[in-house]
């Protein structure tokens, strides 16, 4: 095949399965003239990539560094996580498909029901193809789980390598990814350790059926986080396109606040709310350059939009926000 | 007084060191006061007076001026006493850096992770949830 001829099939591929990724954002971005082949190869893949395989995830964010273990079986856009017997999170299993990520709790018995964050990161790898401010090159890569590998290197305008993604060529699949924070060092990684790329799989294995589990949604989870600390629940309505992922309960500097975390395909917002005033200022001071954020008062509480949006964009999501009673529980 | 103390004190005052005490201020010669210094007396007697009531007056206004005062402050302290979860210097807490920093690690790690947990499911979400309430954050269990 030319490679005009792969370049348009390509671009195809890359138009349907962002497209698939159903968030009705418009046309999709144009690829660059540059972009390596084995990035080609891995974009090609992932629709249809069919794997069963164990790889070790590692968030270097938090101190000490957390590392876990994940199985995980996947058929194109379905997959299923489990976790080894010997693991803190043994008996867990989540479900995903393009429309719903199931997340079953053995011990509360409950499923969590979210929306999709595969396509996330599907699209994140689409996008450095189509984003001119990453500079993309070729190296040699490891041998990675048995298979030898090639290495996407990710890097500024600068040179500062951002990731480097070692992908089996024949198969695009992406088999070790490593994130480097600001000053090059690592802020995480997953690695497979094992990969079967040619298992059978059973269809039920994308089912989680469990009789009298409660399903419990993010915005359950957030009227319970909201009760818990006393605050009010304020959710951006779905209508923005921003779906709720989850909400938590975390201190600042000692001061209580909720974490409220929005998806729309790529694209992620936070919104932070404190118990006390925040200092728009010192925030606009601090933050990087794509941290752009929104904030406003209300009663005693402080909202605090965060996002690689435009502010005007932050500001109307603010307006999306409404404050109330959740919606009643889900149902499968 | 018994009688036998009363002749020893009548001895004791007809002694002889009484008698000459008592006949040098006998010849002591006797000085007129003069009407020139009672009438300077008379005058810083009356300025004395007078600084006095002054004084009494302006007393009189301000004991009540600073109860009063002293009272609105207590009044102030007691109800006007600044709300306990409201921090006292924000600034001084870095609230807009823990903020900022935990959106730095959430963007990181959110990179890392694919169908998977994320970050925040690994630190909060082990099998330690309690079965009746569910999945509980780390400040859930602080506030315990």
């Amino acid at each position: 095949m030319s490679l005009r001829a792969l370049s348009g099939t390509l671009c195809l591929v890359f138009a349907a399965s962002v497209g698939a990724q159903g968030n009705g954002r418009g046309a999709p971005p144009r690829l660059r003239g540059d972009v390596p082949l084995l990035l080609f190869r891995a974009i090609r893949a992932q629709p249809t990539l069919k794997y069963t395989g164990t790889y070790i995830v590692e968030f270097r964010q938090s101190s000490p560094p957390v590392r876990h273990q994940e199985l995980i079986t996947r058929d194109g856009s379905q997959y299923r996580i489990d976790f080894p017997t010997d693991s803190q999170f043994a008996g867990q299993v989540i479900v995903e498909d393009s429309h719903v990520r199931l997340h079953y709790h053995p011990i509360a018995n409950e499923i969590i029901q979210q929306p999709p964050r595969h396509g996330e990161s599907w699209e994140k790898v689409a996008n450095l193809a189509t984003d001119p401010k990453f500079h993309l090159s070729t190296a040699e890569g490891q041998v990675v789980a048995g298979l030898k590998t090639e290495q996407l290197v990710v890097s500024d305008k600068f040179g500062n390598i951002i990731q480097r993604l070692f992908i089996e060529p024949n198969s695009g699949v992406i088999l070790k990814r490593q994130i480097f924070d600001l000053v090059g060092t690592q802020a995480g990684f997953f690695e497979f350790t094992q990969i079967d790329l040619a298992p059978k799989i059973d269809p039920t294995a994308f089912v989680i059926k469990r009789k009298n589990a409660a399903v419990i949604t993010p915005e359950t989870q957030l009227q319970r986080v909201c009760k818990r600390q006393g605050f009010v629940y304020r959710v951006i309505n779905p209508s923005s396109g921003f779906l709720l992922e989850s909400a938590i309960g975390r201190k600042f500097a000692g001061i209580q606040g909720i974490v409220e975390t929005y998806v729309n395909g790529r694209i992620r917002l936070w919104v932070y709310i404190l118990k006390s005033p925040v200092d728009p200022m010192r925030l606009r001071q601090q933050a990087r350059k794509s941290e752009h954020f929104y904030s406003w008062h209300s009663g005693e509480e402080t909202i605090v939009l965060i996002g690689n949006l435009p502010e005007k964009s932050l500001e109307n999501l603010a307006g999306a926000m409404s404050v109330g009673t959740p919606p009643p529980p889900a149902k499968l | 007084m018994k009688p036998v103390d009363n002749e020893v004190e009548d001895a004791k005052l007809n002694s002889a060191g009484q008698m000459a005490i008592r006949s040098m201020i006998q010849a002591l010669p006797e000085e007129p006061v003069s009407m020139a210094w009672r009438s300077a007396l008379n005058e810083q007697l009356l300025a004395s007076a007078a600084k006095q009531r002054k004084k009494r007056r302006l007393l009189w206004f301000a004991s009540p001026a600073a109860g009063l005062t002293l009272v609105t402050a207590l009044a102030f302290v007691v109800m006007f006493q600044p709300a306990k979860h409201i921090a006292a210097n924000v600034s001084d807490h870095g609230v807009e850096s823990a903020i900022l920093s935990d959106h730095h690690s959430a963007t990181l790690t959110s990179e890392v992770s694919t169908a998977g947990l994320n970050l925040n499911e690994v630190t909060n979400d082990a099998n330690e949830s309690d079965p009746v309430d569910g999945v509980w954050s780390e400040s859930d269990v602080e506030s315990l």
